[in-house]
């Protein structure tokens, strides 16, 4: 029999959490496979009537919510699930501060399904940092995760994945924006993972309502990776902007899906997917679509896939640094994207990210 | 004789009959020159007769292959140091133009700095360049020409060299930004760095002080030496053209 020592887990894995600048005991809530680790910050936001909760306690004590804004947003929360967040920011309330969610897989082989609920009531505005996991070689995580934009609200959702080669991973998002809400959705990984689909639906119902999506996509060793991004524009003067920076290393394979629908006048959306290989067994594939059904929209797109040029190797050698060092400026430049629309307070931990990527490319 | 004596006292950097090739093709013939310290000397011709590339094989930049002659600086052998080590011993390169790179001028500006020590003068150098605003910019996209070769030549102050070889630092840049960069020459000389100054149209000439010779190729070739102000007459009045006549190689010119 082996004796799990589950103050040593804890130990590590907050400290894991704490190096990738996750700072989850400042507050927020960390989620160890199925067990609530702890949750800082919901007696603390309860004050001021939001509610922080984990989502078989809400699914308990405020079912009625959960299910009305599941049904709003078209999403279902099962009961059957290890884990995951209610945020509830009530009407004009904004919380600037980030507030950290981190779930993390430490079972060898364990299949962690999370259900997260982000309700932002009208004029409401949140900060959220995500990181999700893996401190053993396989595992699996399924996350479900139902966003509800009120009029006028503001959610920046910052996604930090750091995974194990053997761990699978399938994630979907959905978003439902009302009039004048914005959201900008940030994502990145570190770290090679078995295989990923990624989804995320945004639907802009509202007039005037705006998404941004910035995502930084690191193949690395023998990764699977799909990642999809649909924006519906549905509301009149409704936008999106949706951007990728896809990195091949190694023998990654990397699908990038993004896609933006007009269906209202005066809207406008644009496209843009970049990716640079690094080696000659990784593959990515960019699938910008656009559609329209009406001429009073604008949308664009913009894509490109190739290698480090030359002439951006020669000058940078020039200058005095070694290829592997110009490879790695390179990098840094090429997947720093999105650093402006972060919160300050986020901007530090996203720093940190890129700058160990850019390391490791040399 | 005795200038002669103290120009190879004072040389920092020594061509000697070198002679490139890229891609198989030889670009430049047996092409010597000598840039001495604390002056300027400068290397005029029409387009394509080899100025960028006798400087990228200078610099060591792969794929301008030396096929004969040698490079020294300060008499040491440096012709087969990899580019990096060049650069670090003191030879740095202001590109012509920028490549197109998503890396923003701020972090270029605090890798350089923090390779060559120099983080101690980035406010003061970009502020004299007019720069500083922008940092938050990418290489290369979007830049004016002006902006262009102010921020090539942050660049090369940051790399605090001994030999800075400048192509065509004043092209398609208006008054304003070549009196900046004059200047910034200027600077450069009075810190004893020896300067090899690339120009097409000269016009950047009368800002500079301590200019020493001036170097004219064609094809590939170094035709003519001689002081600065008189070769630059000759090529204001007389055109590139005369020199290949009276004293270029066999090609059809």
């Amino acid at each position: 029999m082996v004796e799990v020592n589950m103050e040593e887990v804890v130990r590590k894995a907050l400290e894991k959490a704490s190096s990738l600048g996750l700072e989850v005991q400042r507050g927020g809530s960390f989620l160890l496979d199925e067990t609530v680790i702890f949750k800082t910050l919901s007696n603390e936001l309860r004050k001021y009537d939001i509610l922080y909760l984990d989502i078989r306690e809400a699914l308990s004590n405020y079912r009625d919510l959960v299910e009305e804004y599941s049904r709003k947003i078209g999403v279902k929360i099962s009961e059957k699930v290890s884990g995951g967040v209610l945020l509830y920011i009530p009407e004009n309330v904004k919380v600037r501060d980030p507030i950290f969610t981190c779930f993390a897989i430490s079972k060898p082989g364990f299949t962690q399904k999370i259900a997260n609920l982000y309700i932002v009531e009208d004029g409401g505005e949140a900060v959220a940092a995500k990181g999700c996991l893996a401190y053993v070689w396989e595992g699996a995580h399924v996350g479900l995760t139902g966003v509800y934009l009120g009029k006028g609200a503001k959610l920046v959702s910052v996604m930090l994945h750091n995974w194990m080669p053997k761990v699978a991973v399938s994630a979907y998002t959905k978003v439902l924006a009302l009039n004048d809400a914005e959201l900008y959705e940030y994502y990145i990984n570190l770290t090679s993972l078995y295989k990923i689909r990624f989804l995320v639906d945004i639907l802009l119902k509202g007039e005037g309502a705006k998404a941004k999506s910035d995502m930084v996509i690191i193949g690395k060793g023998t990764s699977d990776m799909t990642y999809e991004v649909n924006a519906k524009l549905l509301g009149e003067n409704s936008s999106a902007e949706l951007r990728s920076r896809i990195l091949g290393r190694e023998n990654s394979k990397v699908v990038a899906k993004a896609s933006i629908t007009a269906s209202a006048s005066e809207t406008r959306g644009h496209i843009e997917c970049h990716g640079l290989l690094l080696s000659r067994n990784a593959k990515i594939a960019t699938i910008p679509k656009l559609h329209s059904s009406i001429p009073e929209t604008t949308l664009t797109h913009e894509a490109s896939i190739g290698r480090i040029s030359k002439d951006a190797l020669d000058y940078l050698i020039a200058k005095g640094f070694t290829e592997e060092e110009a490879v790695s400026i390179i990098v840094r430049g090429f997947i720093e994207i999105g650093l402006d629309r972060i919160p300050a307070k986020l901007r530090g931990l996203i720093v940190k990210t890129i700058n160990a990527v850019a390391k490791s490319s040399m | 004789m005795l200038e002669n004596i103290t120009e190879a006292r004072l040389t920092m950097l020594e061509v000697k009959e070198l002679t490139v090739a890229v891609e198989n093709h030889i670009i430049v013939k047996r092409a010597s020159l000598r840039v001495i310290e604390r002056k300027i000397s400068v290397l005029m011709g029409p387009n394509a007769s080899g100025k960028t590339t006798l400087l990228k094989a200078i610099v060591g930049i792969p794929g301008y292959e030396i096929v004969s002659g040698k490079i020294f600086l300060n008499g040491e052998d440096i012709t087969n140091d990899p580019p990096w080590i060049r650069a670090r011993k003191g030879i740095c390169l202001a590109f012509q133009s920028l490549p197109k790179i998503h890396v923003k001028i701020e972090h270029l500006v605090k890798a350089i700095s923090e390779k060559y020590s120099s983080a101690n003068i980035v406010d003061y150098a970009s502020e004299k360049l007019h720069l500083k605003y922008l940092f938050e910019r990418s290489l290369g996209q979007g830049l004016s020409g002006g902006e262009e070769k102010r921020t090539e030549l942050l660049t090369v102050v940051l790399q605090k060299p001994r030999i800075a070889l400048l192509d065509e630092p004043d092209s398609g840049v208006d008054v304003e930004s070549i009196r900046i960069i004059a200047d910034v020459i200027n600077d450069l000389v009075k810190e004893n760095v020896g300067v090899l100054l690339v120009t097409h149209q000269g016009y950047i000439l009368k800002y500079l002080r301590n200019l020493n010779k001036a170097y004219i190729m064609v094809s590939g070739e170094i035709v003519y030496e001689g002081d600065v102000e008189e070769v630059y007459n000759k090529v204001l009045n007389l055109g590139y053209s005369y020199f290949k006549r009276e004293y270029g190689g066999k090609e059809a010119w």
